[in-house]
């Protein structure tokens, strides 16, 4: 069900999970060989490294891809305790596997001699329980990162750590507002609580285009979501492919949700670019902010897609240096006041074809 | 310069970060004991861990309250180094007070510094044992530092409520919203530039921190040069509401000189105030949210955006005078009707002011 661009996307999150396992494998070698002198000096460095990634890599891969959402359902620390569990069973699955090829291809002597020496040298050492105890705690920061991750949202945290945004900057920016048609009958109409779910299940379907052309979720208001691209002809089009996209992802849905909530949830968009001042604002909640008129406009464009009838409605600025591909079909509907401008912004219509 | 509001919540995040120290000591403990058995054989755990928690008291402290601020303006790979070299020599203070400490009191040997130097070296800061520690105490600096970052993109509780699991599910809840935002944005923005602008909007959402923790208000999200705070709709809350608009507003009144001495004007700002129920819930695959869906919010910023049109500054909704009974020193008026979505009828809104 995932589709390639959520794939990708986990792809990258894994690699540098694993890197992070890598760098703390060099810490806990030190601690190993420190206490069972014996048992590793014959290892080197770089295999002890290798095994790690490869347990790392194997972890985090199950974490993000199998066992994060299988205990959504739950509490975030009951889903922790799970979801250790099973990889702890993991790991003894791993090792058990590795054991046997190593019986069956370098061992010489009889089942239970190996499985005596086994127990005894290996299983109760010290070095190995420090090991599964060091393996534990990467796992336990690998599901807390994951879950961080997914606050900031994709290169959210990234640009945190980098500190993109420490002083305000005045960046160039493309704004969607997205908006599901008639929610407050939908709502009325289905319950709270399964409008709710109805509304989750609507951002993850949309998930899947934005991700393919690059999109970047700057928040949710109510039952709305912005999102925003750098202010570029290529990313214009992106803008552009991602409504298309959503749209006809929405239509092959529709029997699903149909099934699921009577309904299926189309939408409309306003469509705006422009300069906004980007900074982090807030001391005990911090968050990206973008500030200006840009927005503002954006919101308003969204609002006239009601009173125009219009589903995709884009202004004069975003389309201006940018000529419209032949996929679709861009239409003059009407005009607006913008804050602090004489002139009126024209609207256009956006039709795919 | 920060508050005792601030300083308070801050204290409470350091002691959740101490409760890991400690956890950890117990674990690395373990580590060491192996690793050094005659160093730390006469060593009893519950000293070690008390040990493990002054440090960490220290260390986190020193983070929260001075350091974290202090590199505020550089990027966080960078001021996570300087703090680290920062609390590395902090380490280095403290073990020296200590040696000396002992050194005065406790020290058997010759008084020779040569000789207290050369069995300091060889016997403690070359041991594996005290690599080891150094090693793990810069580790658990690095987390608290990730820490304190991560708690503070949640919001007081936010961390609190993922962990329960309160709103795995998505629930119903009755609550108090409230829309504040500055008067006259645009025309400040374009008088001052949009820098110095982001930069007013930055110690404007400072300023008003305290009162929010003062009153127990929960900040939902910031929309553009808007905040939107929220309580749990009961009747202490509402007051605790009405006192957060009254204490806000003094707090401004007092920061005067700093605003207009640093942008030249002072914002001062409306509310528009409402309480119903929403859904709350997590949203979203790649961008994880908590977010209330529901008409009480728009009614909530319809209100706020009626402000411009009646005159007034802060405005409250017939449903949040619902059951409650405002104190003398509150002044609430009547002021006109509007329609709210999904009601037939038109519903009353008051206006609120000050004695």
């Amino acid at each position: 069900m995932a589709s390639r661009r959520i794939v990708n996307y986990k792809l990258i999150i894994l690699a540098n999970i694993s890197i992070i396992w890598v760098v703390f494998a060099f810490l806990f070698l030190y601690n190993i060989i420190l206490i069972d002198k014996n048992d590793v000096t014959g290892r080197s460095l770089i295999i002890f490294s290798l095994a790690f990634a490869t347990i790392g890599f194997i972890v985090s891969a199950s974490l993000v891809f199998y066992l994060k959402n299988a205990f959504r359902h739950y509490p975030f620390w009951l889903s922790v305790i799970l979801k250790m569990l099973l990889a702890l069973a993991l790991f003894v699955l791993i090792a058990f596997v590795m054991l046997a090829s190593y019986y069956v291809f370098g061992q010489q002597g009889t089942l239970n001699e190996f499985a005596d020496d086994f127990y005894r040298n290996v299983f109760l050492s010290r070095a190995f329980m420090i090991f599964m105890f060091d393996l534990a705690v990467m796992t336990l920061l690998t599901i807390i990162m994951l879950e961080v991750v997914d606050k900031y949202g994709p290169g959210g945290f990234w640009g945190m750590i980098r500190g993109k945004y420490v002083k305000p900057r005045i960046e160039n920016r493309i704004f969607i507002f997205l908006d599901i048609n008639n929610a407050t009958s939908i709502a009325e109409k289905l319950g709270h609580t399964k409008y709710f779910r109805l509304l989750r299940d609507f951002f993850a379907e949309i998930t899947i285009p934005l991700l393919a052309n690059g999109g970047e979720i700057y928040q949710y208001v109510g039952d709305e979501v912005v999102l925003s691209w750098k202010n570029t002809p290529l990313n214009k089009q992106r803008c552009f492919k991602f409504l298309r996209q959503s749209f006809f992802l929405l239509k092959r849905r529709e029997p699903k949700f149909i099934k699921r909530y009577g309904v299926s949830p189309t939408f409309k968009a306003g469509i705006h670019s422009g300069e906004v001042t980007a900074g982090v604002i807030g001391i005990v909640k911090k968050d990206l902010v973008y500030s200006g008129d840009t927005l503002n406009t954006t919101a308003r464009i969204r609002s006239k897609c009601h009173e125009l009838e219009e589903s995709f409605v884009v202004s004069e600025g975003f389309l201006h240096e940018f000529s419209t591909p032949f996929a679709y079909k861009v239409n003059e509907i009407g005009e607006m006041e913008l804050k602090g401008r004489t002139e009126k912004e024209k609207l256009f219509s956006v039709i795919f074809e | 310069m920060a508050s005792k509001r601030v300083f308070l919540y801050r204290l409470y995040i350091v002691f959740s970060i101490v409760v890991i120290w400690v956890l950890a000591s117990l674990v690395l403990l373990y580590n060491i004991v192996e690793v050094d058995k005659e160093v730390l054989e006469s060593r009893r755990l519950s000293f070690f861990s008390l040990a493990f928690a002054i440090v960490g008291i220290i260390v986190v402290s020193a983070e929260a309250f001075f350091l974290k601020d202090a590199f505020r303006k550089s990027p966080i790979w960078l001021s996570t180094i300087l703090r680290m070299t920062l609390t590395f020599l902090l380490f280095l203070v403290v073990s020296i007070i200590v040696l000396f400490a002992y050194y005065l009191f406790r020290y058997q040997g010759e008084l020779s510094f040569m000789n207290f130097e050369k069995n300091f070296v060889q016997n403690v800061i070359l041991t594996p044992g005290f690599l080891m520690a150094m090693i793990d105490l810069g580790v658990l600096s690095f987390i608290s530092i990730l820490v304190l970052e991560i708690a503070d993109k949640y919001g007081p509780g936010g961390l609190k409520n993922l962990i329960r699991g309160r709103y795995h599910k998505p629930r119903k809840e009755n609550r108090i919203f409230l829309f504040l935002d500055i008067n006259d944005s645009t025309t400040i923005a374009e008088q001052i530039g949009h820098e110095k602008y982001f930069n007013m909007l930055h110690d404007f959402f400072a300023d008003i921190t305290d009162p929010i923790l003062a009153n127990w208000g929960h900040i939902y999200q910031y929309v553009g040069d808007e905040i939107v705070i929220c309580w749990k709709n009961t009747p202490v809350n509402k007051l605790r509401c009405l006192k957060f608009v009254k204490q806000a507003v003094l707090t401004f009144k007092r920061k005067e000189n700093y605003y207009l001495k640093e942008y030249g004007v002072v914002p001062t700002f409306k509310t528009g105030i409402h309480a119903g129920d929403v859904t709350a819930g997590y949203i979203g695959i790649i961008k994880k949210d908590l977010i209330f869906s529901g008409d009480t919010l728009n009614t909530a910023a319809r209100i706020r955006s009626k402000c411009h049109e009646l005159n007034h500054s802060f405005i409250l909704s017939i449903d949040f005078l619902h059951n409650f009974e405002a104190p003398d020193k509150y002044n609430i008026t009547e002021i006109g009707e509007m329609e709210f979505k999904g009601r037939k009828e038109k519903s009353k809104v008051y206006s609120l002011e000050f004695n």
